[in-house]
């Protein structure tokens, strides 16, 4: 017993001088326990009772009260958040199709995504309870009311950059009606095509006009070349006619300057000049023709 | 004091601390809390923070859900006025308002959500019931009334559901609104003949313009070579007529010359290599070969 009797008396006299630091100790504990540390891309929302009493904590060190009076919830990347929307890969797709229907009955196929951020986390935990959810069926719904409003050639073609706009202040006047404290900085359209079943035939269309052009362009060269074929035939045959109309007033020229000069010499003794020249050409002629010879009777 | 005083008093302390805690409620940011006396509810703090009431069991505290929730509808297919199929693919953004006629009516989440999608789903077929298709998907912002029949629809849903559930319904939009995957062929089929009617016409707009180049061209040509061929003639007329000129200016001085020339260089010209005289062989011209006249009288 004698041990235990010693023990006993021990820790009486220990406890008697210590309780207070203990006290202190635990109290000490219990006050650091409220100090919490905000990361460089979360936001903090503080409670007190359950009643937020700071919205936006930023990033560092901060104190709270201890358990239970206040209690801390954090969120990470306010400032840059994304959901991507592919209604092609929706769940129930298979049961209602794919595609968004235009203004015109068309189809199409879209795929996008929504940048936001969260400026007031305490409004985005405590005003909508799937904040992220209530705002991507949000963006789909401005989607489809978006399409049917429109064609699928301005859709397709010039229509992308006014669609984008048109979603973000959509989308963000939608979600203002109640105030999740997002702000939608962003919308992009990742897809928008026709269905790929037929985009081969939308394809074709959109290279018609090209070959429409082409099939012009090809007349157009054509023409020039012939243009210019024709031009030089006809350069051609009048520069012929002109040289053979020089040719043949130059020719009969010389002709006649000749026989003048002929005429001239000749002139005294045109009698000889005559037989002369009969002679000349009678033996030019006989030279190369062959002469037969017939005996004629005589009468 | 002995030891089983001692048990009592501890007993009794706690239960008054139990009873004590029990008065406070903490109330979340999100949610409402609805206080019961004896299961009848006798007050809503819709406020955030502490509250208190009378200890358990007299007074319990039921929490319900403050947020604006989702609800995703089953996609269905409806029938506009003109009798044509649309499927429809809905949401609900609603939440408690009332949560006193919330808890009275309804309890459970579920079986609010249930009665929600009825609502929905009967407000939504009647109301398209009453458009024709193309006063719902039309190209004109005039026309299209999608947008302005969704929002009915929610202010017809809402109304009924804050009289019966205590509910506000905030939107009820369609994330699906078209034709049904039935008649996904027929679309596609009609699309691209649609496309491919376009595609020849453009063609056909390019090859009627190459033709009628084609033949602008063929003309210009053929215009070209007439003048051409005119002016050509002018020339060789005008250079003949020079020619005819000089001749006749030449013929005027020595007619009979001229012609007896000219007639030798016709011969000349006419008879070359290949011809072939037959000649009488008492022609005056060989006379001399035949008939040799050679008695030549010596003059001196």
């Amino acid at each position: 017993m004698s041990w235990w009797q010693d023990v006993s008396r021990v820790y009486r006299q220990l406890f008697h001088r210590l309780r207070w630091l203990v006290v202190v100790l635990a109290l000490m504990l219990y006050g650091v326990s409220g100090f919490y540390s905000v990361d460089a891309d979360q936001r903090a929302v503080v409670s007190r009772f359950g009643r937020i009493v700071e919205q936006n904590v930023m990033p560092g060190m901060h104190y709270r009260l201890p358990w239970p009076v206040e209690s801390v919830e954090t969120l990470s990347a306010v400032e840059l958040r994304s959901i991507n929307i592919d209604f092609a890969k929706e769940l129930d797709s298979a049961l209602t199709g794919s595609e968004l229907t235009t203004g015109k009955g068309d189809l199409i196929e879209l795929a996008l995504q929504v940048q936001y951020s969260i400026p007031s986390p305490g409004k985005f935990l405590s005003v909508a309870m799937d904040a992220e959810t209530i705002l991507r069926n949000t963006a789909k719904a401005q989607a489809v009311i978006y399409v049917s409003q429109r064609e699928l050639d301005s859709l397709l073609t010039t229509g992308r950059s006014d669609f984008q706009q048109w979603m973000q202040q959509a989308i963000q006047q939608e979600l203002d009606s109640f105030g999740p404290g997002i702000t939608v900085t962003n919308v992009m359209l990742n897809r928008l095509e026709t269905p790929a079943v037929i985009k081969q035939a939308y394809d074709e269309v959109q290279m018609a006009p090209a070959a429409r052009e082409k099939l012009i362009q090809d007349a157009l060269g054509e023409r020039e070349t012939k243009l210019a074929q024709a031009r030089s035939e006809v350069n051609n045959t009048l520069k012929q006619a002109q040289a053979q109309a020089q040719a043949q007033v130059a020719n009969t020229e010389g002709e006649v300057q000749r026989l003048n000069t002929l005429i001239v010499s000749l002139e005294r003794q045109p009698g000889l000049a005559k037989k002369r020249l009969y002679l000349e050409t009678l033996k030019q002629i006989l030279e190369k023709a062959r002469v037969s010879f017939i005996n004629r009777d005589k009468p | 004091m002995n030891l089983k005083a001692k048990i009592w008093w501890l007993a009794g302390g706690l239960l008054s601390v139990y009873i004590a805690a029990t008065c406070f409620v903490t109330v979340n940011e999100h949610e409402y809390a609805v206080i019961t006396q004896f299961g009848r509810p006798v007050k809503t703090i819709t406020e955030a923070g502490l509250a208190v009431k009378l200890p358990n069991p007299v007074q319990a505290v039921t929490p319900l859900e403050k947020r604006v929730q989702m609800l995703r509808l089953e996609p269905s297919e409806y029938s506009t006025r003109d009798r044509r199929n649309i499927v429809v693919d809905n949401y609900v953004v609603w939440r408690i308002v009332d949560p006193v006629v919330f808890l009275t009516s309804t309890r459970t989440t579920e079986i609010a959500q249930q009665r929600l999608n009825t609502i929905t789903n009967s407000q939504v077929g009647a109301m398209l019931a009453s458009y024709p298709l193309d006063s719902i998907l039309n190209v004109d912002s005039e026309q299209n009334q999608l947008d302005k029949l969704f929002q009915q629809v929610s202010e017809r849903v809402d109304k009924v559901s804050r009289q019966e559930l205590g509910i506000e319904v905030l939107a009820v939009r369609a994330v699906k609104f078209g034709y049904s995957p039935r008649n996904l062929k027929a679309i596609y089929d009609r699309m691209s003949s649609e496309w491919e009617r376009l595609s020849k016409q453009y063609r056909a707009q390019g090859h009627e313009e190459a033709e009628k180049i084609r033949a602008r061209t063929e003309q210009e040509i053929a215009e070209l070579k007439s003048t051409a061929y005119r002016d050509s003639q002018i020339i060789k007329g005008n250079s003949e007529a020079r020619a005819a000129e000089l001749y006749s200016q030449a013929f005027e001085s020595h007619q009979e010359f001229f012609e007896f020339v000219r007639t030798m260089e016709a011969y000349k010209a006419v008879l070359d290599n290949n011809s072939r005289l037959v000649l009488p062989s008492d022609s005056d011209l060989f006379e001399q070969l035949v008939n040799p006249k050679l008695d030549v009288k010596d003059e001196s």
